[in-house]
């Protein structure tokens, strides 16, 4: 189904919205990954503000979708996209790469709400999203799995 | 491999395709050829879309959700560092942030100042 006009407005602005942030923030660090965070806004934007069923209030909803961002380069699109989204405040995506914040420079599960895999060794995250959709076939669950992953990841033989 | 003979039709992955890697073009590094037919082969639906499209981005994850049977995946071309004229398909900036006038060129191309 073709989308309206309102609803290509309201991703293309969350979109530009993401990318100010993640210009802000990899500015603010000193230190990141800008280009292939950049490359990936519009599909985490259309992943987390249309198509998947998530509850930013309930980040651990046992029914939500979840995303793997196999290539955990990209953090500071998807902080910036959570934060849009309201899992945290949109603050502090300005403690990016910071000694003490959630907001680490690959994304950990264990502190940010959210993030649904530690990522950053290229190759693991789309194991990691095949159990978890194997997972919810054997709970007879009806949530799905998205993973992002970059092209040069494809060459890493633990995808195949 | 296990995708396909669990027959995971829940799981999409989405390939983020702006032809750039830390050390220059994907296709030179270590090129995975035609990656359509390598996963079509490995037993995965696959659509190849413009990544920065939002009807095309839109449509094929609508059709990967309603697909049956198989995995899907999404093959997103897209520009690396898409939006800042500068950064466009620059490989310098895959691992590198912007420094100052740098980052008020790229805010004044993105519109309006970030809030807060």
């Amino acid at each position: 189904m073709a989308l309206t006009a309102e609803e290509v407005q309201y991703l293309a602005e969350k979109a530009l919205a993401v990318r100010r942030h993640i210009i802000t923030m990899t500015g603010a660090a000193g230190s990141g990954h800008p280009g292939g965070s950049l490359s990936a806004t519009d599909l985490l934007v259309a992943l987390y503000f249309l198509i998947m069923r998530v509850d930013p209030q309930r980040p651990q909803w046992p029914d939500r979708d979840r995303l793997v961002l196999a290539k955990g380069h990209a953090a500071p699109a998807l902080y910036a996209v959570l934060a849009e989204r309201g899992y945290f405040p949109v603050e502090e995506l300005l403690t990016l790469r910071r000694f003490g914040s959630r907001l680490q420079g690959h994304p950990d599960m264990k502190r940010l709400p959210g993030v649904e895999a530690s990522t950053g060794s290229l190759g693991q995250g789309l194991s990691i999203a095949n159990g978890m959709a194997l997972a919810a076939k054997l709970d007879g669950k009806d949530w799905r799995v998205y993973a992002l992953l970059g092209d040069g990841e494809t060459e890493e033989g633990q995808v195949w | 491999m296990t995708a396909a003979h669990r027959k995971l039709d829940n799981l999409t992955a989405i390939v983020d395709y702006n032809r750039l890697q830390i050390d220059g073009d994907v296709r030179e590094v270590k090129s995975v050829q035609d990656l359509a037919r390598r996963l079509e082969a490995f037993g995965w639906r696959v659509w190849e879309i413009d990544g920065h499209n939002w009807q095309e981005i839109v449509g094929a994850l609508e059709e990967a959700r309603r697909s049956k049977g198989r995995p899907g995946a999404i093959i997103a071309h897209t520009v690396k560092g898409k939006g800042v004229s500068f950064m466009e398909g620059k490989v310098d900036w895959h691992g590198t942030a912007p420094k100052g006038e740098e980052v008020e060129r790229a805010l004044a191309e993105l519109g309006k100042a970030v809030r807060p």
